[in-house]
């Protein structure tokens, strides 16, 4: 499920946008994300002109555009459901079939609506991807409390992506011994039924749990010991720089034009 | 190979990601969220304390790598669990919450599952949603007098059930958004209803299983003090609630365009439901600019503003009050 | 019994782990796998069930290539027993656990009920059927997870550090216990104790290839290969 690579470079960041501000860049994806989502079915110009951004930003950051490509297709299988909105807009007929007895009429607003939801995604995608390869995922966190939220929230989040690879392996570990234990016989039906199989799941979801809750144990514990009082540790993050502000006018600016672009 | 890919991506269809759901839709959704978020995070630091932050982050952690834990229904695809109702049946309703927020934030900002803007509807889907289902009905229904039962059988059926309610309750959730974005329903509700109607047995299954396992390996994990709701904590789910109607139903009320314009008549429509004395925004655009698209553009941005602000006041007001030590 | 050959393996990222391994076991032979970590030990015992699948070469178990169209006939005829028990042993009891492989396999509960005896016997833990595996001590762990794979009743154990982490008198039981076994061995170890004790046999790891393959008396008299292999 988990795709690494691209977060695992997010701890060494070598890329040219990893000079500026984790604040900037993670305030400037979320902005260019939420601006995306408002572009209306079918404003092309601004689309494309989002794309071309996007694009050059990453280029400049020298992350790989064609591994991003390669990586965004994760978004893919949700567009087939994309696919429906093209017979769900009321439009000038383009195409009539039938399933099952039901007749569906595919329209032109509804083809315009399906396209520009798939550009939006993909685009949202590569934003996202696009951050967290120039971006230390404690910067990003930095920028989130920056945010207002809440310091313990924070806090918690930090620690969740902390152990997140560690109680992965331990889940691999636990599926490869249980695979290597899931033997079959010649003539023999294996694996018994369903029920049996989803409840030792359910065990393993158990064990995995207790193995966790015991570690959250120790972890306060090593914690305690080094002075830890539940206060969240807050260091003010340093002051934004003068290329910083540019950046995020310049970013607004873009942003506030695609909107300009979109809607007139 | 490729299918079992896709089939594997189709039951994780409940992360919607970015581009699905109209930006009204997906605002919206954000207020019950963080309401609810905000409210956990109080009762979490009230009932945990210091132990607040490792046993919450490991928890998300955990549930992540329980995500994993698959196992082989038929065809090469295979079932694995959600597990919002089970981190709150464990762990207490606010506790789950708080995890699952965490899960579901991670893994759209990590591994691109789920989107960025649609993020308060995922989480209110498949982490807020989820865990109530967890917390308030299965929890209650499993303690006697503060403490677990040992009847293995009521166990089993009361956690298989709120494992299965919870994926559908997620499934039902998720299909009203995507339809109050316009996708047609007559294939959006059958289709995913249907598919996690059979995902949720597996989650019920796995659900039960692993909450017998501790019933019989560690019942003192079971019996530690969850996260208890505090008496504002009534008051705070009744908000919720309404919360989560309004957010539900007022999307509604203006049926056809998306983007800015709905906004716009969105924030015309609850001032009229209000019955404001004077209207901020008649017709939707700003009066001196007359009728046009950028009149219809900064009515909207107002509207966008007003909500974001409406949100951003209550995650102060949730955020304010010093947390209560002992 | 095992014949690998020209066996490579890279992980994910490209990094080669095994670099051209070649290997025969004889039906009964007790072979020891040393080497530093990160030698490509492991990694080439999750190769023998095939957890992981070379980048080229083949294995073979019993005349039986290990292919992905034959994975589960293979893994009832290869135990593999993980270095940490705790990612072996998901069940409520220790019966449960050891039940899994044989049920998994399609036998009656009955005939599972009675491996199960047999290989609890086998490892000692007899008596020991109804206890929650995380209340076991760590050698008992190890036991049972050993147990857990000789209710299949394999014909090539491979076991991954069995006696990390052993106290003293846990690690002498165990070398009784293996040396017992009449299963054909391919046990991974930093224990050069254990292995002059069950291993006649020595292969030696590094970098992802074979660097010696003797007996292990030869192997054991000579100081300067030990420390030059980091062995000791």
């Amino acid at each position: 499920m988990a795709d690494e690579s691209l977060a695992d470079r997010a701890l060494a960041p070598a890329s040219g946008i990893a000079v500026y501000d984790g604040r900037v860049t993670t305030w400037l994806a979320l902005g260019y994300i939420f601006t995306l989502a408002w572009l209306p079915a079918g404003a092309w110009d601004a689309l494309i002109m989002a794309a071309l951004i996007l694009w050059f930003v990453i280029g400049c950051g020298r992350i790989g555009l064609r591994l991003i490509w390669r990586r965004s297709l994760v978004a893919w299988p949700f567009a087939l459901a994309a696919l429906t909105l093209a017979i769900a807009r009321p439009g000038e007929p383009i195409a009539q079939f039938t399933i099952g007895g039901q007749a569906f009429t595919v329209t032109d607003a509804g083809i315009v609506a399906t396209a520009t939801v798939m550009i939006k995604s993909w685009l949202s995608v590569q934003a996202v991807m696009a951050l967290i390869a120039t971006t230390h995922f404690s910067e990003l966190l930095t920028a989130l409390a920056a945010l207002r939220l809440p310091p313990l929230l924070v806090m918690i989040l930090g620690m969740a992506y902390r152990y997140l690879f560690i109680l992965q392996d331990e889940a691999l570990r636990m599926l490869r011994a249980r695979d290597s234990r899931s033997a079959a016989l010649p003539n023999r039906r294996a694996g018994r039924n369903l029920r049996w199989r989803a409840t030792i799941t359910g065990r393993m979801v158990g064990t995995l749990f207790v193995r966790a809750y015991e570690r959250s144990e120790r972890i306060y514990a090593a914690m305690l010991a080094r002075g830890y009082d539940g206060q969240p540790l807050t260091t003010p993050p340093p002051s934004l720089r003068r290329i910083d502000y540019v950046l995020l006018i310049g970013g607004s600016a873009a942003c506030i034009g695609l909107i300009i672009v979109a809607y007139t | 190979m490729w299918w079992q890919w896709i089939a594997e991506r189709i039951t994780l269809g409940l992360h919607i990601p970015d581009g699905f759901l109209h930006a009204p839709v997906a605002l919206l959704w954000w207020l019950p969220t963080v309401i609810a978020v905000g409210v956990a995070t109080r009762a979490v630091r009230q009932s945990l304390d210091d132990r607040a932050v490792p046993l919450m982050g490991v928890m998300a952690a955990f549930i992540f790598a329980a995500q994993m834990l698959n196992f082989p229904i038929a065809g090469g695809t295979s079932g694995h669990v959600l597990g919002g109702a089970f981190a709150a049946i464990v762990l207490g309703p606010w506790a789950g919450m708080i995890v699952m927020t965490c899960v579901i934030a991670l893994q759209a900002i990590l591994f691109q599952d789920g989107g960025i803007v649609a993020m308060g509807a995922n989480i209110f889907n498949m982490g807020i949603a989820t865990a109530a289902i967890g917390g308030w009905i299965a929890r209650p229904l499993l303690t006697r007098n503060g403490s677990f039962t040992t009847n293995r059988l009521w166990i089993a059926t009361v956690t298989a059930g709120a494992g299965w309610l919870s994926v559908m309750a997620a499934a039902a959730l998720t299909s009203a958004q995507l339809v109050l974005s316009d996708l047609p329903a007559a294939i959006v509700f059958p289709a995913m209803l249907g598919v996690h109607a059979v995902i949720g047995i597996g989650e019920g299954l796995i659900t039960a299983a692993a909450v017998l396992f501790l019933v019989t390996t560690r019942p003192d994990l079971l019996q530690a003090n969850a996260p208890a709701g505090t008496s504002s904590a009534r008051v705070a789910v009744i908000g919720l609630i309404i919360a989560a109607v309004t957010a539900a139903f007022a999307p509604l009320a203006s049926p056809d365009p998306d983007g800015l314009e709905r906004i716009a008549e969105d924030v015309g429509f609850i001032e009229r439901a209000t019955d404001a004395p004077y209207h901020m925004l008649p017709d939707y655009t700003i009066p001196w600019l007359g009728e046009t698209p950028l009149s219809t553009i900064l009515a909207g941005l107002i509207g966008v503003a007003v909500m974001i602000g409406l949100i951003w006041v209550i995650a102060a007001l949730l955020r304010s009050r010093p947390p209560a030590r002992s | 019994m095992l014949t690998i050959t020209n066996l490579t393996y890279r992980y994910p990222d490209g990094t080669p782990a095994l670099r051209g391994i070649d290997l025969a076991i004889a039906a009964g032979e007790k072979v020891a796998l040393l080497g530093v970590n990160g030698a490509g030990k492991s990694t080439l015992l999750l190769h023998l069930n095939g957890t992981l699948r070379p980048a080229s070469g083949a294995i073979v178990v019993d005349g039986l290539p290990v292919t992905p169209q034959n994975l589960r006939q293979i893994r009832a005829r290869v135990g593999l027993v993980f270095q940490d028990p705790d990612d072996q042993l998901f069940s409520p009891t220790v019966f449960d656990d050891v039940a899994f492989g044989p049920l998994y396999m399609g036998l009656a509960p009955a005939e599972a009920a009675q491996r199960v005896q047999q290989a609890l016997q086998a490892v000692g833990m007899m008596g020991y059927e109804r206890r929650a595996p995380h209340r076991l001590s760590l050698g008992q762990r190890k036991r049972v997870a050993l147990a857990t794979v000789l209710a299949m009743q394999p014909s090539l154990l491979a076991l991954d550090e069995p006696s990390a982490g052993l106290d003293p008198r846990a690690r002498r039981a165990l070398s009784e216990l293996l040396r017992a076994l009449p299963q054909t061995m391919l046990v991974s170890t930093h224990d050069l104790a254990l292995v002059a004790d069950v291993f006649p046999r020595a292969i030696v790891l590094a970098e992802g290839r074979v660097v010696a393959d003797e007996a292990t008396a030869s192997l054991l008299a000579h100081h300067s290969r030990l420390l030059q292999y980091g062995l000791i």
